[in-house]
């Protein structure tokens, strides 16, 4: 038997071990420089000096710094404060925009490129293909086309041109100033770095803002429910002029008004006209990738003003409190920029625009709710191939169709989809089923220069009718702007560019035909028909999204299917119940725990007990209703059994919108949810159709009935999730805001936040927690301007820094942190001040 | 490995860390072992000098800003937690000094030990 050769085994195990190193080392240097899957580059980022270590030495603020900005035309002195602001003090306007770029692309740079990006339709050169049907739907809506349409457009020479490209020039000063060390941990997760900021961005921040606040395809949506329940119904259900009246514009009644209507039986179409309808899903998520109906969604702005004379000080009191999507980092970055004589204003900013769109200076305070005017009609085409179309018919003539080639892009340049857009004259077309079908919608006109004019005027305005002036060539999204002053005046103007329809056509909710050129619009609104009120009598304006003028006074369309007033209504009730209202009333109000469809809701499930039949869970139900005091603060027990009630309520209540659509779906779903306020409007009627259950064929349900099956129904659901009624029960235990990181990396946001409010609250709280206030403010307009104001987040983007998320306690509590309004840069010194910032002119 | 020998090595992938970024750790390894060739081969050693360089490194960056925010947020983004992430910074180096030393040792083996180094 031959032995073994001891020399010849180790010769063999030294090579499989050297065979295994080898293969470690190229895997490490792999894993170290390439991206693998979700795993970044891991000695990119791993590195202690050059990867995301390093961005601990970016957390803080240095006490002095200074760097150079092309173009500059002297000096400019930044100070930080405390809140970490920036006091940006120019010598002019272009030079504080300039130093305004550079301190947000300092701060907050990876999210003004996705934001860009997200636009452009170009996520996926930055993320990879993951992200290509958000940029094949932000390419087919056409936001970066219309955008660089008007951008094209502007007069180099225009105020505007200037304001944009001054700070265009201070964000790319930064990026080309930038170390290694300075990337953002965003860039290092993805294997990227930043690129030029290009003017045109501020333009799609425009577009952006447009399809958040100004985006509508109501007639699509209503198409497919008037199919499934026939025109009279869906009128009702979603109706032009909203049941409740609580108007923006004061009407002079003082309260609110119901016009309570009966809400007509479902009157079903064709099978195949249905059919057709629900093809428009295509369509619906073609145009803005918008989910199908999710319901009421709990967000909403609040704004409102008093008068001196119902202020306890006798100054004007403003406040300010838009609500968003919330993210990390925060949408809003807030600053101060001083050039003498000029411009002294001090707000809130958006990431990729130099003007200060909520904020005040010396004279006046000002500050947005969204109007959500329809600014959107929808036209049904007639082309000449149904598949690759050339041309569409208008007016009996074939006109060429506008075609755009949109190449979506992988990191590397690789082409990942190709899409062929439409243009009619009016917009972009999508097809859907047997159709084409374009739209018309005024984000797609809305020039940047008008925004920026708009905002550049009102920063500098001396009062609030000079705020108004400078403010009426914004063309949208539509807002309803509010202004105070220091010489005690308010006033609202909601503002943008309103189409005028023809008087023959359809009426802005239904599907126009797109074969007559009679049925395009008209015109515009002239400013002096815009809802609008100035130092009313009643001595306080406020608007929180609802119809801003009662049709009583105004009928002509202006939108349809406006959110139930139920904030309006509880601003309106806490402002006529105070006559000397102060600073810290305004706050309070802002996270008030009470909701005015708690009352009409939580009386009608109380009420529905009458003469009932035993049903142990829902007398339990009522027992809990009873002992609650219609609030939805943090320790109430009460208030997740009455959300699941309403909840219970209005799934059996429009349980005829539901329709099963694909075979992929399980189980049915609604097309289209009435909100809340017309739900209220179906209690007024017990023996209304709309009550019965479809699925229960032999017996014909009432109001009462479907009430106690909803509120016995939320009890059991209740008690199976979270036990019996206790402590498990607490609101801040069931509901909370969750504001996630723009790559929606759990590590880097911040889940389940308790808070205070519930659906129809000022800050309502509900849902999945993802919108809520994105940036609160009130400001006395006295003979000194004070303020106060906070926001969900940080300034800082470096989610190492401590200035990530430091406002979310203050937030989170309702509490607002005192604005510093320095005059000059001298007075922010010791515990105040920061640090300091200086920029001096460098070569171009 | 002889202490001034392993300090020296470690100061080396320290400044190449610096100077040049992560992967120079593998390539003075690399370099290392090429130049004691012949001698007995002290992988562990270098694996240990890369981490220790590393080590290092994290110790400087703590004196600049708040490494324990750093390591939660990475350890987040990571899922291996705060000091996993510590642990998985200074195994990254080691291992990429680690194997190049095994793999450079192997591959000149053969070259005499007395060519000029």
């Amino acid at each position: 038997m031959q032995r073994p050769n001891p020399r010849r085994g180790s010769t063999t195990t030294s090579t499989a071990t050297a065979l295994l190193a080898g293969g470690l080392l190229l895997g490490l240097l792999w894993v170290g420089a390439r991206a693998t899957g979700p795993i970044p580059p891991l000695g990119r980022l791993l590195d202690p000096v050059h990867g995301a270590w390093a961005l601990a030495a970016r957390a803080n603020l240095p006490a002095t710094e200074s760097h150079t900005i092309p173009g500059l035309s002297a000096a400019v002195d930044v100070r930080f404060d405390d809140r970490s602001v920036p006091h940006i003090f120019a010598p002019t306007v272009a030079d504080a925009y300039r130093a305004l770029g550079w301190v947000h692309a300092r701060d907050r740079l990876f999210q003004m490129e996705l934001q860009a990006r997200a636009v452009a339709g170009t996520l996926a050169e930055l993320a990879g293909p993951r992200t290509k049907a958000l940029d094949r739907e932000a390419r087919a809506i056409g936001l970066a086309w219309g955008a660089e349409k008007t951008f094209a457009a502007l007069n180099p020479q225009s105020p505007a041109a200037r304001a944009i490209n001054a700070y265009a020039e201070g964000v790319n000063a930064y990026i080309a100033q930038m170390s290694p060390g300075d990337l953002p941990l965003e860039y290092r997760l993805l294997g990227a770095t930043p690129q030029p900021w290009k003017p045109v961005y501020t333009a799609y921040l425009q577009a952006r803002m447009g399809l958040t606040l100004a985006y509508s395809d109501g007639e699509l949506r209503r198409e497919q429910v008037q199919a499934l329940i026939g025109k009279a119904a869906t009128a009702a259900l979603f109706p032009v002029d909203a049941p409740l009246q609580e108007p923006i514009q004061p009407n002079g009644q003082h309260t609110t008004r119901a016009d309570w209507q009966r809400i007509p039986a479902p009157q079903p179409a064709s099978a195949e006209k249905l059919a057709q309808a629900l093809e428009l899903d295509g369509a619906i998520a073609k145009f803005a990738g918008l989910p199908r109906d999710a319901g009421e969604i709990a967000v909403g702005s609040n704004n409102w003003a008093v008068a001196p004379s119902r202020t306890a000080a006798g100054h004007a009191l403003l406040s300010g409190d838009p609500h968003l999507a919330l993210s990390l980092p925060s949408i809003w970055y807030e600053a101060h920029l001083v050039v003498p004589d000029t411009l002294d204003s001090y707000g809130v900013t958006l990431l990729g625009s130099p003007l200060i769109p909520i904020g005040f200076n010396r004279n006046v305070a000002w500050t947005a709710t969204n109007t959500g005017a329809d600014v959107a009609d929808y036209y049904v085409e007639t082309v000449d191939n149904a598949t690759h179309p050339t041309s569409y018919t208008l007016d009996g003539a074939w006109k060429p169709l506008l075609v755009r080639i949109e190449t979506v892009r992988g990191p590397h340049g690789e082409p990942l989809a190709t899409d062929t857009i439409y243009h009619t004259h009016r917009g972009p077309m999508v097809h859907s089923g047997a159709r084409w079908i374009s739209r018309r919608w005024t984000i797609l006109d809305a020039s940047v220069v008008t925004a920026l004019s708009a905002f550049g005027q009102a920063n500098q305005a001396a009062s609030v009718s000079d705020l108004m002036r400078g403010i009426a060539t914004y063309e949208g999204p539509a807002q309803n702007f509010l202004a105070a002053d220091r010489g005690g005046h308010i006033g609202i103007r909601s503002t943008a560019k309103y189409p005028i329809r023809p008087a023959t056509a359809a009426r802005g909710d239904a599907l126009a035909d797109g074969s007559s050129s009679a049925n395009d619009w008209q015109g515009w609104w002239p400013v002096s028909d815009f809802p609008q009120s100035f130092d009313p009598a009643q001595g306080y304006i406020a608007s929180a999204n609802q119809q801003p003028k009662d049709p009583k006074v105004d009928g002509r369309y202006f939108g349809w299917d406006w959110p139930a007033p139920w904030r309006a209504m509880r601003i309106n009730a806490l402002l006529r119940a105070d006559s000397a209202v102060t600073p810290d009333a305004m706050r309070r109000y802002q996270t008030d725990p009470r909701s005015e469809q708690t009352n009409i809701f939580a009386d009608a499930f109380l009420a529905s007990a009458a003469g009932s039949p035993a049903n142990p869970s829902f007398e339990q139900g009522i027992r809990q209703l009873q002992k609650w005091d219609r609030t939805f603060t943090k320790d109430n027990e009460q208030a997740v059994l009455f959300e699941a009630a309403l909840d219970e309520l209005t799934r059996r209540a429009w349980d005829e919108l539901s329709v099963t659509g694909a075979p992929s779906e399980d189980r049915p779903r609604r097309v289209a949810t009435p909100n809340s306020m017309i739900l209220a409007e179906l209690l007024q009627d017990p023996k209304n159709p709309w009550w019965d259950n479809r699925s229960t064929p032999t017996v014909v349900e009432d109001r009462d009935m479907i009430l106690r099956a909803s509120l016995a129904a939320a009890y059991d659901r209740t008690v199976k999730t979270l036990g019996n009624p206790g402590p498990a029960w607490r609101w801040d235990r069931n509901r909370f805001a969750n504001i996630y990181h723009l790559l929606r990396l759990p590590a880097l946001s911040r889940l389940r936040i308790p808070m205070q409010g519930g659906p129809g609250t000022l800050s309502p709280s509900a849902g999945d927690g993802t919108h809520g206030a994105s940036w609160r403010m009130v400001v006395e307009l006295g003979p000194e301007v004070r303020a106060w104001g906070t926001y969900p987040g940080g300034q800082s983007g470096n989610p190492m820094s401590a200035r990530y998320a430091d406002r979310l306690p203050q937030w989170a509590s309702g509490a607002l942190d005192t604005l510093r309004f320095p005059h000059t840069a001298a007075e922010l010194r010791g515990a105040t001040l920061r640090s300091t910032l200086t920029f001096t002119p460098g070569a171009r | 490995m002889r202490p001034m020998r392993f300090a020296l090595l470690t100061v080396a992938m320290a400044a190449g860390t610096m100077a040049a970024g992560w992967w120079t750790v593998a390539a003075i390894a690399a370099g290392w072992s090429l130049l004691t060739r012949g001698e007995r081969a002290h992988h562990i050693s270098v694996a240990t000098s890369a981490a220790l360089s590393w080590a290092l490194l994290l110790g400087v960056m703590s004196l600049r800003g708040p490494l324990a925010r750093v390591s939660e947020v990475l350890g987040g983004i990571i899922p291996v937690g705060t000091l996993g992430i510590f642990a998985v910074t200074l195994l990254f180096p080691a291992l990429l000094a680690g194997s190049a030393s095994v793999v450079t040792s192997a591959l000149f083996r053969r070259l005499p030990a007395d060519l000029p180094r």
